[in-house]
């Protein structure tokens, strides 16, 4: 997946940010277990969210301790296994299994080498967690299939393509059966679902410009040297912050019990600052800088 | 029934001030107009319910604190003026009950693109969170029938700085703004029966 749906850390109190990495930890290590060693790579940050909110309307999760395979030296906190973990967890194999899918047709050259060998490495994992969520996977691969129809009809508008998006994550809501969770959690996923697929168009931009590849903001927009007009993108800005509105307001009608602070935190503000620095250029860049520890 | 206390999320022997200031609170977060032509806004309103409810117990028998309940709110489409075109009333009522596939269906069925037309499939995109769509379409509609209040209102809605809620409800209630209008509102309605509230104007 994307990686945009995270808190913003600096305005997390201390405990709700050993909450976040104890989830972050527990999804990775339910991954391992279920799926074996190469599944831990795949943990992602918007599956986290997922976990987060599933989890989100029940007591905390109880707490175990765990080494860590990337710092076996030290152990860290991390959510006991649930069941709203074991799904983010078969979601999480899912969805990367397709994003892989996506990447091996859409890249060329090394990139698309680096897809197809990663799909090699998931097949098993993915297999499991198809037989898990037959449900989901299949329709998942559907959802897939439009959007590449989509793309290849060159559909003008850029929310009919975030549309098939957001559908899949949607798909996600099915785990509650009562309809008064279900209802906003289906509409908090579509609309953040909406927000994740045009940043990532956003970002991609300049790259899709370059190698003329499809992107919906070029089909909907006047680009030019692979940069919006300042006009188009305070518009498209506040587009997606429209976005952000309605998943705040879907938000806000969860009965929430354990998860109420990090949540807030991720949707009202980690969300906006993510698109912020999207827009200004400067998020891959200061990803890059975390890596390397500065 | 839920403990009244506990729906507005304060401490039994909270005071007086503290209970208003967190019902408040709650009923801005929760009000119809956060949620106008929202599929959600059925869930809001039992909140809003549950929440007035809860106030109403907690002030049993003191006349001046009246919850929310007894102001009625505009709901929806139907507060807007009556359209002269059948087809178009039944898409209205669609879209008020829900049932968006069937109004999106009966709009691409149409052979008229008037101002009406783009208005309700702005609504629909609204809706299902097409925010781009809808804002085109309300920008059709208006180009249209630039003198309609109602889709001038819709169009405003999507074009002005969307109001991010903050995330644990700080900020006042009042704005410096909406005393301004309020003051010339006043004032026009006094001018109107014959008085005058802000003597320059």
């Amino acid at each position: 997946m994307f990686g945009y749906v995270r808190p913003l850390r600096a305005e997390l109190r201390v405990k709700t940010l050993e909450q976040y990495q104890a989830g972050y930890c527990g999804l990775c290590r339910t991954l391992g277990k279920s799926f074996g060693f190469a599944a831990r790579f795949t943990v992602s940050y918007d599956l986290l969210f997922l976990y987060l909110l599933l989890s989100g309307v029940q007591d905390p999760a109880e707490r175990e301790r765990c080494r860590c395979p990337a710092r076996p030296w030290r152990c860290r906190a991390c959510d006991a296994d649930s069941d709203a973990l074991r799904y983010a967890a078969s979601l999480n194999v899912i969805l990367t299994w397709e994003k892989l899918g996506d990447s091996a047709k859409d890249e060329r050259g090394l990139k698309r080498l680096a897809a197809r060998l990663g799909r090699l490495a998931l097949k098993r994992a993915y297999r499991k967690a198809a037989a898990q969520e037959p449900d989901f996977a299949a329709r998942c691969r559907d959802q897939m299939e439009t959007i590449w129809n989509l793309e290849a009809a060159k559909e003008p508008s850029m929310d009919r393509h975030a549309d098939a998006f957001a559908q899949i994550l949607r798909l996600a809501s099915v785990w509650f059966s009562e309809p008064e969770l279900r209802r906003p959690v289906e509409e908090l996923l579509g609309h953040v679902g909406r927000y994740l697929y045009l940043v990532d168009a956003l970002e991609d931009l300049p790259k899709d410009a370059k190698k003329e590849r499809f992107n919906p903001l070029i089909l909907r927009f006047s680009v030019r040297n692979g940069q919006l007009g300042d006009e188009d993108k305070a518009y498209l800005l506040l587009s997606i912050r429209q976005s952000l509105n309605r998943a705040a307001a879907a938000l806000e009608l969860l009965p929430l019990k354990g998860g109420e602070e990090i949540l807030h935190n991720i949707i009202y503000l980690g969300l906006p600052a993510v698109l912020q620095s999207v827009a200004e250029g400067s998020f891959r860049k200061r990803q890059k800088r975390m890596r390397s520890g500065t | 029934m839920r403990d009244p206390y506990e729906v507005l999320g304060v401490e039994p022997g909270a005071s007086d001030e503290e209970v208003k200031r967190a019902y408040r609170e709650l009923a801005r977060k929760y009000h119809p107009d956060n949620y106008a032509d929202n599929p959600l806004a059925d869930l809001a309103q039992e909140k809003m319910k549950e929440i007035n409810e809860a106030y109403d117990a907690i002030n049993k028998g003191a006349a001046s604190q009246q919850s929310y309940s007894q102001q009625t709110y505009s709901q929806g489409y139907q507060s807007y003026q009556s359209t002269s075109n059948p087809t178009y009333a039944q898409i209205r009522r669609n879209i008020n009950l829900g049932n968006i596939q069937v109004a999106e269906d009966q709009l691409t069925a149409l052979a008229t693109r008037d101002a009406e037309w783009y208005f309700l499939s702005g609504s629909v995109a609204y809706r299902k969170g097409w925010m781009d769509e809808a804002r085109r379409n309300f920008e059709l509609a208006c180009q249209m029938a630039p003198a309609n209040l109602e889709y001038r209102q819709a169009l405003s809605m999507l074009s002005g700085a969307g109001v991010y809620r903050g995330g644990n409800g700080s900020g006042s209630h009042v704005d410096g703004c909406s005393i301004c209008s309020s003051m010339l509102c006043a004032d026009c309605c006094c001018e109107m029966m014959g008085g005058d509230l802000i003597p320059c104007c």
